[in-house]
């Protein structure tokens, strides 16, 4: 089996065809990986110099009312995560800055993927992305001859006359091309992930990187072994080489595309327009200043002025709109939490969809295991924007809460001052999870990946081995 | 029509082959016609909603005012009026991630934000692996699917064998080739021209100049995929090679093409980030508050008698100085906008400049200009929403500095529409010189690689 492996491995490297796309294949993967870096690196530059700003602006605005700085409002900032330089998954879709105010709930905006020109999928570089389509190429480029070449070369007879096993023989043709792969993207792999550790020197990146870099080559194992079963599945060189590019464009181009389409047209997101009338139309009367007639305010105060035994809000040692704001900011609150909860699980149930067809297509099932371990997939977008509007909802209970203690109703000058600008809550970004919660999330990508590859294995073992009776 | 062409012709439409790659793209394009169809029809149902909404809100905001006209501003300024990006005719031929962007942009008299030009709701999957739209199947799929047709022009006749054999009986091998090139063009690009033609009439409802153009351009590329095709196996030394040389072109013009072109262009020109944004326009707020002082001096100064109005404790009067200091930091947040606006518009340009070079960025770029989906237009819109919204905030001001009521007959406030005409044939045509540009360029290459393969074979 090593002499098997030996004289494939040696013969891969002879071709210069090989040596060409392996070398154009570096160069393009290093070139992705540094441009996303250097952006990365200045994007967290500016969200850090941006929060610093904002919070200095938050703790400089002066005296006012509690509900008016609610108003004045503040910003947030999405955390910037450095392994998105290697698999930037969904975070492009999805905007990285919100201004946080009383009453409305925004998703964050300032969207990546609508400032670079694209055309498909194919605009902005990331390691993972450029591997996820030319990854195959290589694979097919060095496995495609491995049976069906040396077939019409007539070394087949040559090769089995000198005792080798059919499976050994097929193993060692695999173990041939697959190390001929592994040894020809390893130095860009590897150079990429220690830049990335060079950024941010943590044991967290140094894990997260290596396990991109895992996919990528278990993604990389498995294309060679598809490309194997091929050639050993075909008689013809040429044959062999069509049918692999031919599922290359299916499974890398047209798939992925299509999965994307089926899921929105299965999983329909309302647009801007009807997302708003549908909270416009819950939240009722729109959103309360604390003047309205509503009849939950109405409710309040009776419940308000009984639990006191007073007759009128002027009695009470208390400011009547502060518990009143804080009833409608709940209420909106709830209310927008129900839609955007709607429109999140809409996104997943899209993702869900296209992770389904990550089984027709394995560059899906790399995508979603590296977004998910770079923190760029949904579900880490979600938390991001859940975690702005928890920290939203418990700013404006803080300033609320200090205009109902600090006042009595009816006492417009009140004025609240840095002294409760500083002691209200910041925004803390949600902390990493730990490599094993975010290795579960992207599991579906893994075992796609991993089941692919061994049934690709199975198929060179097995097609090898009954290619002579065949 | 020489023999050559009549044999080709008649080998590939014997070939089943050719009838497997047309039904493969007639089913592609089926796809992307049905995906461009309900992305459209998508689109005017949230424009119905749209309208209703507003519609609702003027009819609310219209009644007779039973509150002070200060408090009427507020409300006023709240009505969700929007103005609809006028969609062409053509627009689902080249969807691409338009659906990020808002396509009505509100009205109101609020401040502008940062993230107005934004569309909030999209779905991440689309945005991320883009729409599998017209545009796509031409600029991505069809050159694969002439790739699989065509790359083993010459050097499948050199590995049969019949090569010498077709040089010596044609008049020339140059002739030969290309009546063989011409056969490939009207047998595997004039089914897709005709099917392009028949969507385009589709929804364009007639034939035009934009219709044409679009036709002349996937003529054009596809043309230029065959002469690159034939180019590769004119050199190379066998089908397979000429196959993975063919499907690097691919990959160098369809992937690395775009990419270099936006890596370049962050390179060269920077623009700053959303949160950069933000916090300028914040500060630029703070500035407001002082031109609002000088805008209301100044006004005191034209308008004496309002004095007492002005200055006065009622509380119903803040909305004067107020709308005073909303109308300074409008236009300063407006001027910020439209400049960082024109930088991203200018570094997408840059890197379309750049991406150029690659015939699948011109290309896409022309389908994208005819289809009235391009950043020029985008731009425009954008322009002319700005200034309605300038007019009707002057409008307003002027109406509460006065304390005139307002309601939604008043023409100002009436539902506005942004015209923009249909998307330029003439914004498209330096992008279609540019395509032919390379078809020529990539014909010129194969006659020369032609010459200097004959030179070897003799």
């Amino acid at each position: 089996m090593n002499t098997v492996m030996r004289h494939e491995l040696t013969r891969l490297y002879r071709e210069r065809s090989v040596r060409w796309v392996a070398s154009a294949m570096t160069a393009v993967v290093m070139v992705a990986a540094l441009a996303a870096l250097v952006s990365r690196q200045r994007d967290a530059r500016a969200r850090a110099e941006a929060s610093e700003y904002a919070q200095r602006r938050w703790l400089d605005q002066g005296a006012k009312n509690p509900h008016g700085a609610a108003h004045f409002g503040t910003f947030v900032f999405a955390p910037v995560r450095v392994l998105s330089a290697l698999a930037d998954g969904d975070a492009g879709a999805f905007g990285t800055v919100v201004r946080v105010e009383a009453h409305v709930r925004t998703p964050l905006g300032g969207r990546a993927l609508t400032s670079i020109p694209t055309i498909g999928r194919f605009g902005w570089p990331t390691p993972v992305g450029m591997c996820e389509l030319l990854l195959p190429l290589l694979a097919i480029a060095l496995g495609h001859g491995a049976f069906s070449g040396d077939a019409e070369r007539g070394l087949e007879s040559t090769l089995r006359a000198t005792g080798v096993g059919p499976v050994r023989l097929a193993v060692g043709k695999l173990l041939g091309a697959e190390l001929a792969l592994l040894s020809s993207i390893a130095p860009a792999l590897v150079a990429v992930a220690l830049l990335t550790v060079l950024v941010e020197p943590t044991g967290a990146t140094l894990v997260g990187a290596t396990a991109i870099i895992v996919g990528i080559g278990v993604y990389g194992w498995m294309w060679t072994a598809i490309a194997v079963a091929i050639s050993a599945a075909c008689r013809r060189e040429s044959v062999s080489f069509v049918v692999g590019l031919g599922l290359w464009a299916i499974t890398c181009v047209v798939l992925p595309q299509l999965a994307a389409e089926h899921a929105a047209a299965r999983h329909h997101l309302r647009g801007d327009a009807s997302f708003d009338q549908d909270v416009r139309a819950d939240l009722g009367a729109g959103p309360d200043d604390g003047d309205s007639a509503d009849a939950r305010i109405e409710a309040l105060r009776d419940a308000v002025l009984a639990e006191h035994g007073v007759e009128r809000v002027e009695d009470l040692p208390l400011n009547f709109d502060g518990l009143a704001l804080q009833e409608g900011e709940e209420h909106s609150a709830e209310v927008y939490a129900e839609h955007f909860d709607r429109a999140w699980d809409a996104l997943l149930s899209q993702q869900q969809v296209v992770d389904a067809a990550a089984i027709a297509a394995p560059s899906i099932a790399l995508r979603r295991w590296s977004s998910a371990i770079a923190q760029t997939d949904l579900v880490a977008q979600r938390t991001v924007a859940e975690s702005v509007e928890d920290f939203r909802r418990a700013w404006v209970a803080a300033l609320n809460a200090d205009l109902t203690t600090g006042s009595r109703t009816g006492d417009h000058e009140y004025r609240a001052d840095a002294a409760l600008w500083s002691s209200v809550p910041q925004f803390e970004p949600p902390p990493s999870p730990g490599f094993s919660a975010l290795a579960r999330r992207g599991m579906p990508g893994g075992v796609v990946l991993l089941g692919w590859s061994l049934v690709a294995t199975l198929a060179v073992v097995g097609l090898g081995a009954t290619r002579e009776r065949r | 029509m020489t023999p050559a062409f009549r044999h080709e012709t008649a080998a590939l439409l014997r070939s089943p082959a050719t009838w497997l790659y047309w039904a493969i793209m007639a089913g592609l394009l089926g796809i992307a016609v049905t995906v461009g169809t309900s992305w459209r029809d998508g689109l005017e149902h949230e424009r119905l909603v749209s309208r209703a909404v507003s519609e609702r809100a003027l009819h609310d905001a219209s009644e007779p005012p039973t509150q002070p006209w200060a408090v009427q501003w507020v409300s006023w300024a709240r009505v969700p009026v929007t103005a609809d990006f006028p969609v062409a005719p053509l627009a689902p031929l080249a969807i691409d991630r338009i659906d990020g962007h808002a396509l009505a942009l509100p009205l109101g008299v609020g401040l502008p934000s940062a993230s107005d030009g934004e569309a909030r709701h999209v779905s991440a999957q689309l945005m991320s692996a883009g729409r599998f739209d017209v545009a796509t199947v031409l600029v991505l799929l069809f050159p694969l699917g002439l790739i699989a047709m065509c790359h083993d022009l010459w050097v499948g006749e050199r590995s049969r064998g019949t090569l010498v054999q077709i040089i010596v009986a044609a008049a020339s091998s140059t002739r030969w080739l290309v009546a063989v090139c011409a056969a490939r063009w009207v047998v595997l690009v004039g089914p897709i021209l005709l099917t392009v033609a028949g969507v385009v009439a589709a929804w364009g409802g007639r034939a035009d100049m934009a219709a044409a153009a679009a036709l002349a351009g996937v003529a054009a590329y596809g043309l230029l995929w065959i002469l690159i095709c034939a180019s590769v196996g004119v050199l190379a030394v066998s089908s397979r090679t000429a196959a993975a040389a063919a499907l690097t072109a691919w990959i160098a013009i369809v992937a690395v093409g775009p990419a270099a072109g936006g890596i370049l262009a962050h390179a060269l020109l920077r623009v700053p980030s959303t949160a950069q944004l933000e916090i300028e326009l914040e500060r630029e707020g703070l500035d407001a508050e002082r031109d609002g002082q000088a805008m209301l001096t100044s006004y005191l100064d034209e308008h004496p008698e309002l004095a007492d109005e002005l200055v006065s404790d009622d509380p119903t009067a803040w909305a004067k100085p107020y709308a005073l200091m909303l109308e300074a930091e409008s236009a300063r947040r407006s001027s910020i906008l439209a400049a960082r606006q024109q930088r991203i518009s200018d570094r997408r340009a840059t890197a379309l400049r750049i991406a150029s070079m690659s015939p699948a960025v011109t290309m896409h770029t022309v389908l994208v200009t005819l289809a009235g989906n391009d950043d020029a237009r985008l731009a425009g819109f954008r322009a002319a929403v700005d200034e309605l919204r300038r007019e009707r905030r002057a409008a307003l001001v002027d109406r509460v500095l006065w304390s005139r009521p307002f309601d939604a007959s008043d023409p100002v406030f009436s539902a506005s529409t942004v015209d923009l005409g249909h998307a330029s044939v003439h914004a498209s045509l330096p992008w279609l010189a540019g395509l032919s540009g390379q078809c020529a360029a990539a014909g010129l290459v194969l006659l020369w690689v032609l010459r200097r393969s004959q030179s070897a074979l003799v």
